[in-house]
């Protein structure tokens, strides 16, 4: 057969190639085929050795709430996903104020915040934005600040905890009681005024539950006075 | 044709990471050290630590986002400045530039300066002011989920209180994590 094959084949090239007129044809020449060798012999019970697996990480495909697992043979470890995909939340917090004085960072007092948040539990960017009030007061002064922060985290999902930072603007009223030598412990002097300026914060936030929020963070307030602070707060899920 | 099969079922399962996440745009979440270098007779510098939010594409030439620090000045015999900042900032870098991308870019800076003047004519002059700044540096992604910044700036601002030209050298060296898988 293979022999037929061989014919045809440089029957048909000849042919194309036109010189099957012009050459005299040859005979074909038998040609023994030698007897194809004996497989290596295998024992049984000899490992075969096996490539080793390619060091690449495994693919993760990108998560999807609305995949259809149900055509997996095997159930799946089932995944809560049945969070709101945002929240609106309106969160409480303890605040203490730190000042800039001639000797250093020192403490100024202390106070609350309300604020109103919207938090994109899935969402890729902003996260979210944040309305507070702030109020510090202390025997230096007192500091009442409105701050919008737009919040970057990783997505929130069920997560307890995961890091973020806020970035924004803030704008408020101060008042900082001053010696003659620049001392704000006691009363000499008194500087006050409105002002706009940066706000900013880094912290870790999270659900502890469905409908209850949780967040502590250190930033400033850079509107007058100039801030820092730092805080803990609770938070409620407020609608659906 | 064995190799040639072999060859291709590993290059496949080396590309197959890449091939999933070939939406390569990214939103980054950073933090970084931040330092004012000082000026001799002027002010004695700052050091202090920053956040980040930056918009980073391997393929395209912008990048951007916005950052905070809160530098706390140093004490000497020149001022002491702590400064806090807020900043809007755009930069360019070479398309196809994921892993080390040289970048030059400008910001607008929104400030709060506390500056303590020494010696016998001490004084706290404290405000708010604007500002411009210009940095140059090397980013990039060091993985596939890390990503890290630095940077030689010039801030450029009048501080408020006492007119004075902020002008300092900011580095900043940063680290961060992609925050949209």
């Amino acid at each position: 057969m293979r022999r037929a094959c061989s014919a045809a084949a440089s029957g048909l090239i000849l042919f194309f190639a036109g010189t099957a007129a012009a050459k005299p044809q040859r005979e074909l020449q038998e040609v023994e085929i030698p007897p194809e060798a004996p497989a290596p012999l295998v024992v049984a019970t000899e490992p075969q050795p096996t490539p080793p697996p390619p060091d690449v990480e495994p693919y993760e495909p990108p998560y999807d709430p609305t995949y259809d697992q149900s055509h997996y043979a095997l159930p799946t470890t089932p995944i809560r996903d049945d969070y709101p995909r945002e929240s609106a939340l309106l969160v409480a917090s303890a605040v203490h104020g730190w000042l800039s004085q001639p000797a250093g960072v020192e403490s100024f007092g202390g106070g609350g915040a309300l604020s109103m948040g919207f938090v994109q539990r899935d969402g890729d960017f902003p996260t979210g934005v944040d309305l507070s009030a702030v109020m510090v007061r202390g025997q230096g002064g007192a500091v009442y600040d409105l701050s919008f922060r737009i919040i970057g985290s990783p997505k929130l999902g069920r997560r307890v905890l995961v890091p973020f930072a806020a970035i924004g603007l803030c704008a408020g009223a101060s008042r900082i009681e001053v010696a003659g030598d620049g001392d704000a412990k006691t009363m000499d002097e008194a500087s006050w005024g409105l002002a706009l300026g940066p706000s900013a914060a880094l912290g870790l936030h999270g659900f502890l539950s469905d409908k209850l929020y949780w967040r502590a963070q250190a930033g400033f307030l850079g509107a007058g006075a100039g801030l820092y602070t730092a805080d803990v707060a609770l938070g409620v899920v407020v609608g659906k | 044709m064995r190799h040639l099969v072999t060859a291709n079922a590993l290059a496949a399962a080396a590309l197959a990471p890449a091939t999933a996440r070939a939406d390569s745009e990214e939103t980054v979440l950073a933090v970084h050290l931040t330092s004012i270098l000082p000026q001799e007779g002027t002010h004695a510098g700052a050091d202090g630590v920053g956040a980040e939010l930056r918009f980073f594409d391997d393929d395209e030439m912008m990048t951007g986002g916005f950052s905070a620090f809160a530098a706390f000045g140093r004490q000497g015999a020149d001022e002491r400045r702590d400064v806090l900042d807020v900043r809007f900032h755009l930069a360019m870098k070479p398309e196809d530039a994921g892993r080390v991308a040289p970048y030059a870019g400008v910001g607008l800076d929104l400030l709060h300066v506390t500056t303590h003047l020494p010696g016998p004519d001490a004084m706290t002059a404290r405000g708010t002011t604007l500002g411009v700044s210009v940095e140059a540096g090397v980013m990039g992604k060091a993985s596939r989920r890390w990503f890290y910044r630095a940077s030689v700036g010039y801030l450029g601002a009048i501080v408020p209180g006492t007119g004075d030209d902020l002008g300092g050298v900011v580095v900043q060296l940063g680290v961060g994590r992609m925050i949209d898988d």
